[in-house]
C-alpha cells in the first residue's frame, strides 16, 4: 500500500516548486541577457580592432552604415575574433573566412576607388592652382612693367 | 549603440539557444530522476516530477525565443518551413536540421503531454522516449553550427551538459544494477 502524502506536506511543496521555478526562470532571463550583453561587448571590441586596421586603408570605408555593411562587418568581426584569440578559435568556417574576405576586398576597392578619386581632384586642383599662378604672374609682371614706365596700371587686380 | 540594436536579435537568438539546451539538459536530468523516483530530502516523490514538468515548459518558452528570433534576424535566414523540415535551410542545412529534428520531437512531446488522457500510455510513454532524442540533437545542432561553435565558453558549457546528462545515466544504470544486486535470490523449492 502506498503513502499519501498529508495535505500541509503537498501545499508546502508546491509552494517550493513554484518558487524554484520561479528563480529558474529569473535565472535562465539573467544568463541570457549576459550572454546577449557579452556578445554586444565582443562584437563591439573585434569590430573597432578591425576598423581601425581597415581605416589605413580608407577611412571611409567604415563610416558607411548601411545593414549589407552590418552584416559584413558581423562576419568580419566573427572571422576577426576567430583570427586573434586562442588557437581554439582560430579555426574557422570556410563560410567565415569567405564572408571576411570578400568584406575586405569590397573595402579595399572601395577605399581604392576613394584614393584614385582623390587623387584625381587633387591632380585637377593643382592644375588650376598652376594656371591660375601663371596668369598671376603675367598680370603682376605686366602691372610692373607698366608702372616702371610711368603709366597707368591695368591690370593689377588680376594677380590677386 | 545602433551597432548593438542591430544586432540585438542575432545575440538573442544565440543566447537563447544556449538557454535552451542548458534548461534541456536539466528537463533530461530530471527526467531520469523521475524514472529513478528520487526526491529531495524530506520533500514527497512528485516534487522530482514537478520540476521534471516545469522546467520543460520553461525550456520551451526560451526554444520559442529561439525559434522566433532565427526567423526574424535577417543574417541567420531561417525560413520558416526550415524550422519543422529537417535538413532544407538554404544555409548550414544539416545543422539547422538537426536543430528541425529536435523541434520536432519537442513539439511531438508537447502534444502528446496534451493529449495525454485521450492516449494510451504505452504510446504515450513510447514518444516520451523518443523525445529524449531532442536533447542530443539539440546539442549537435549547438555546437556544430554558429558563430559560437568555436568558442571557448560554448564548448564549456556544453561540456557541462554532456558531464551532468552522462552522470545522470550512469547513475541510473548503476541504480539498476544494485537493484538487481539487492533483489532476493531465488530458492528453489
Amino acid at each position: 500500500m502506498t503513502k499519501r502524502t498529508p495535505l500541509s506536506d503537498r501545499d508546502s511543496a508546491d509552494r517550493m516548486i513554484k518558487r524554484v521555478t520561479r528563480s529558474v526562470a529569473v535565472g535562465a532571463t539573467g544568463v541570457m541577457a549576459l550572454i546577449v550583453g557579452w556578445l554586444g561587448y565582443t562584437h563591439k571590441t573585434t569590430t573597432s580592432a578591425a576598423a581601425s586596421t581597415q581605416s589605413a586603408a580608407s577611412s571611409s570605408a567604415a563610416t558607411s552604415a548601411s545593414s549589407s555593411a552590418s552584416v559584413a562587418s558581423r562576419r568580419l568581426a566573427s572571422a576577426t575574433v576567430t583570427t586573434s584569440s586562442s588557437s581554439t578559435e582560430a579555426a574557422t568556417t570556410k563560410a567565415k573566412q569567405a564572408a571576411a574576405a570578400k568584406a575586405t576586398k569590397a573595402k579595399a576597392a572601395q577605399a581604392k576607388a576613394a584614393a584614385a578619386k582623390a587623387a584625381a581632384a587633387k591632380a585637377a586642383a593643382a592644375k588650376a592652382a598652376a594656371a591660375q599662378a601663371a596668369a598671376a604672374s603675367s598680370s603682376s609682371s605686366s602691372s610692373s612693367v607698366a608702372s616702371s614706365t610711368g603709366s597707368t596700371p591695368v591690370a593689377t587686380s588680376g594677380g590677386s | 549603440m545602433s551597432d548593438f540594436s542591430a544586432n540585438a536579435v542575432w545575440y538573442l537568438m544565440r543566447g537563447s539557444g544556449v538557454v535552451s539546451l542548458v534548461l534541456l539538459t536539466a528537463v533530461v536530468v530530471l527526467g531520469v530522476a523521475t524514472v529513478r523516483r528520487w526526491h529531495p530530502k524530506r520533500r514527497p516523490r512528485f516534487v522530482t516530477a514537478s520540476f521534471h514538468r516545469a522546467i520543460s515548459l520553461l525550456s520551451v518558452v526560451f526554444l520559442g525565443v529561439h525559434v522566433v528570433t532565427a526567423i526574424a534576424d535577417p543574417y541567420a535566414g531561417v525560413a520558416v518551413a526550415a524550422i519543422v523540415i529537417p535538413f532544407v535551410a538554404a544555409k548550414s542545412a544539416f545543422w539547422v536540421g538537426l536543430g528541425a529534428l529536435s523541434f520536432d520531437a519537442v513539439g511531438a512531446l508537447i502534444i502528446s503531454s496534451l493529449l495525454r488522457p485521450r492516449i494510451p500510455l504505452r504510446l504515450w510513454r513510447a514518444i516520451h522516449w523518443f523525445a529524449y532524442l531532442a536533447w542530443p540533437l539539440a546539442l549537435a545542432h549547438s555546437v556544430g553550427m554558429g558563430s559560437d561553435a568555436r568558442s571557448l565558453w560554448l564548448e564549456v558549457v556544453a561540456g557541462a551538459c554532456v558531464a551532468a546528462v552522462g552522470a545522470s545515466v550512469v547513475w541510473r544504470l548503476n541504480v539498476e544494477r544494485g537493484i538487481k544486486h539487492l533483489a532476493p535470490p531465488v530458492v528453489p523449492v
